[in-house]
């Protein structure tokens, strides 16, 4: 399923591992796909592996992005 | 059997395993049944060692209801199944309002199982039904070959007695009647889940099971009349519980997903294994159908209650000849909160 | 959730929907395809449906329940191969986490021979309803580019590690049947030869025996958006999540399945069990 999330980084364990934690649920995955994981990076899990790192400017600027749509609609409107 | 001492070794609880003979109703049996489960279980009535339990009975209605218990891992964070079957047996009668009386336990063990953990989920059983102020009053136990039985199973039945003037019945769901829930879902799945080697996640979650009559007397208190179903949310989670009331009442329901309290804990347990809490079992809770004018006095009453706390207005039942249970997403759109259609993970209760 | 939460506010959702409502261009109709499972999942789960203006539709593309996506699909979500009836899709909503691994660029070429644009979005609701507002305002502007939504987990190359991964371990098959769809050349991996040990297909010998589907199952119209679930003559009666009859009810993220699981309470006329 293409269905995941994005999960911090807790902890760097030996072999290409590291540990990730959800709002106290954890979980080992590899980073052998990724290069240069620190603590604290949000990753992208897909059956164990590390696809991709969150950029977190760039979620910044997506929901700032996102807010500016929305302020673009009309001040009085429909629930 | 009379009460004379037999004259044997004791069990060897702390090395020795269930044999065949356990289970064929000679010396090994009664010594099994004496040494492990009289000895947790000891009341009056079990202590007579009769095939059956006799007792007078109040007059009034009775309820009762019985579960099998198959859990895997038997042994799982915050329970075991020897604690989950006495609650869930309790819960089954105590959602028909009733006062619970007495139950009996039916054991199905393996060959090779290790009697001290026959011993701990005797001792929790006890210990469980103490709590609840009932008593285990007869039972039985067979032994079945190794590989032909998962550890243990359990079967228990519960007999209750019915308050007067109280009818609680999955038909009775009206339109403008409110469904209440008495506090979050989800954190039994997870928690046995959560000790599934295949699952491969950690956490601190606890299982939630417990007893919940004395939640249900503190409810019929205040609104007995008013009340016209009570179910707890097992196998199959919060969305089976409403769409059974729905198609039985022939009702539909509409939820609103944001009054519907989930531990964080277990939502993010849940987006990890890609699993929607509404599915996900819970031991200790349960959803209440009452009748509009006594929602507010309800729920007032229920967060006065320990195992209440976080007991909230979840929705309302409305007339749909389709029965769909829908819910308005925290998002805003509309969806149904359908029956679950296959098996979310086996051997959750 | 950090990273979560943020994109399932309603609030913004609602007001960003709003949005959409304005730019449309009165009396035009916007039709944007998604196609992929986690999509269609999250439009159904969330009712994204429900917020946006009448004169803009989601059309269900194929899913693909392990997220490996030919090429060619893309080409029979526009035509027909039997020269029958086409669907007017003016654009797409590209997957989420596939894109993390291939980057966007595999999309260029299909927005460029096609002139549809593609937009690639994330799983989360206001990732969709942003990827929609994106995709009207490239409609109204004339242009068929490739954006990335998803820019906070997706670059245009992509995870190249991952893709060298996979190059030594795969190549594509000359061609591939797919259900509904047909042959579509160059559209399916195997592994390469130094696996072949490792290959069931080759170890065991197996070959594909052509199944035929049920003569009423309605797959390959659903997949290529032609038709909405319930209109399958077979949804709800002999098709069910616990009776499958094709792929979209099979996989939890087909069309027919998130249908079923979450929106058939608005197919109001029709009887379902």
């Amino acid at each position: 399923m293409c269905l995941a999330i994005p999960i911090r980084v807790d902890a760097l364990l030996p072999d290409d591992m590291a540990r990730v934690t959800l709002d106290g649920v954890s979980k080992c995955v590899s980073i052998a796909l990724l290069g240069d994981v620190r603590v604290g990076d949000y990753l992208l899990i897909h059956v164990g592996y590390a696809l991709a790192r969150l950029d977190p400017d760039e979620a910044e600027e997506t929901l700032a992005l996102m807010r500016e749509a929305a302020m673009l609609a009309p001040l009085a409107m429909a629930p | 059997m009379s009460a004379t001492r037999l004259r044997t070794r004791r069990l060897d609880v702390r090395n020795g395993l269930i044999d065949l003979s356990h289970g064929a109703g000679g010396r090994a049996s009664a010594q099994l049944i004496e040494e492990i489960f009289r000895a947790e279980f000891d009341n009056p009535l079990l202590n007579r060692g009769d095939d059956q339990a006799a007792f007078d009975v109040p007059a009034g209605r009775m309820v009762i209801s019985t579960d099998g218990y198959v859990v895997s891992p038997l042994f799982f964070p915050g329970g075991d199944i020897g604690s989950l079957a006495v609650h869930g047996t309790i819960n089954d009668v105590a959602m028909a309002g009733a006062r619970r009386l007495h139950l009996a336990a039916g054991y199905i063990i393996e060959e090779g199982f290790p009697l001290a953990d026959l011993q701990l989920i005797a001792r929790s059983m006890a210990r469980a039904a103490r709590d609840a102020g009932v008593s285990i009053v007869t039972g039985d136990t067979k032994v079945v070959e190794r590989g032909k039985g998962d550890g243990v199973f359990i079967t228990t039945t519960g007999l209750g007695l019915v308050p007067p003037g109280l009818s609680l019945s999955a038909d009775r769901a009206r339109p403008g009647d409110q469904a209440i829930l008495s506090g979050c879902i989800g954190d039994h799945g997870v928690a046995v889940m959560s000790k599934r080697a295949n699952l491969g996640f950690e956490t601190d979650i606890l299982s939630d099971s417990a007893a919940l009559h004395g939640l249900v007397a503190a409810m019929v208190c205040v609104a007995g009349p008013s009340l016209r179903v009570m179910r707890d949310p097992t196998r199959g989670g919060l969305a089976a519980a409403l769409n059974e009331i729905a198609q039985q009442s022939g009702t539909g329901c509409l939820l609103e997903e944001g009054q519907i309290p989930v531990r964080p804990e277990v939502a993010a347990a849940c987006e990890l294994l890609g699993l929607d809490p509404l599915y996900v079992a819970s031991e200790g809770r349960l959803v209440a159908i009452v009748a509009p004018e006594a929602a507010d006095v309800l729920v007032a009453a229920m967060r006065a209650h320990p195992l209440g706390r976080d007991a909230a207005r979840i929705g309302e039942v409305v007339a749909d000849d389709q029965c769909f249970v829908q819910m308005t997403t925290s998002f805003g759109g509309g969806r149904i909160v359908d029956w679950l259609a296959g098996e979310q993970l086996p051997r959750i209760c | 959730m950090k990273h979560i939460d943020e994109y399932r506010d309603g609030n913004l959702a609602r007001a960003m929907a709003a949005t959409i409502a304005r730019e449309t261009v009165p009396g035009r109709h916007y039709q944007f395809m998604e196609f992929c499972g986690g999509h269609t999942h999250a439009i159904s789960r969330y009712g994204i449906e429900d917020l946006l203006p009448a004169n803009v539709q989601m059309v269900h593309g194929p899913g693909c329940p392990v997220c490996v996506l030919p090429v060619g699909r893309i080409d029979d979500a526009i035509l027909d191969p039997s020269g029958g009836r086409a669907i007017m899709v003016d654009g797409f909503v590209g997957p989420a986490h596939v894109s993390a691994v291939t980057g966007t660029h595999p999309y260029e070429s299909i927005a460029a021979e096609f002139a549809k644009p593609v937009v690639v979005a994330g799983f989360e609701p206001l990732d969709v309803v942003h990827a929609v507002l994106m995709l009207v305002r490239q409609i109204n502007e004339g242009r068929h580019d490739v954006e990335n939504q998803y820019f906070r987990l997706v670059t245009q190359q992509g995870n190249r590690i991952a893709q060298r991964a996979m190059e030594d371990v795969f190549e594509p098959r000359p061609s591939f049947e797919w259900r509904g769809l047909g042959e579509l050349p160059r559209s399916a991996l195997r592994l390469r030869d130094i696996f072949s040990d490792l290959d069931a297909e080759r170890r065991f010998g197996i070959e594909t025996v052509a199944a035929a589907d049920n003569p009423g199952c309605e797959c390959g119209e659903v997949l290529r958006g032609l038709k909405k679930p319930a209109e399958c003559k077979l949804f709800g009666t002999l098709c069910s999540p616990e009776t499958p009859m094709g792929s979209c009810m099979v996989s939890p993220e087909g069309a027919c399945s998130a249908h079923w699981t979450y929106g058939r309470f608005r197919d109001r006329r029709r009887t379902v069990p």
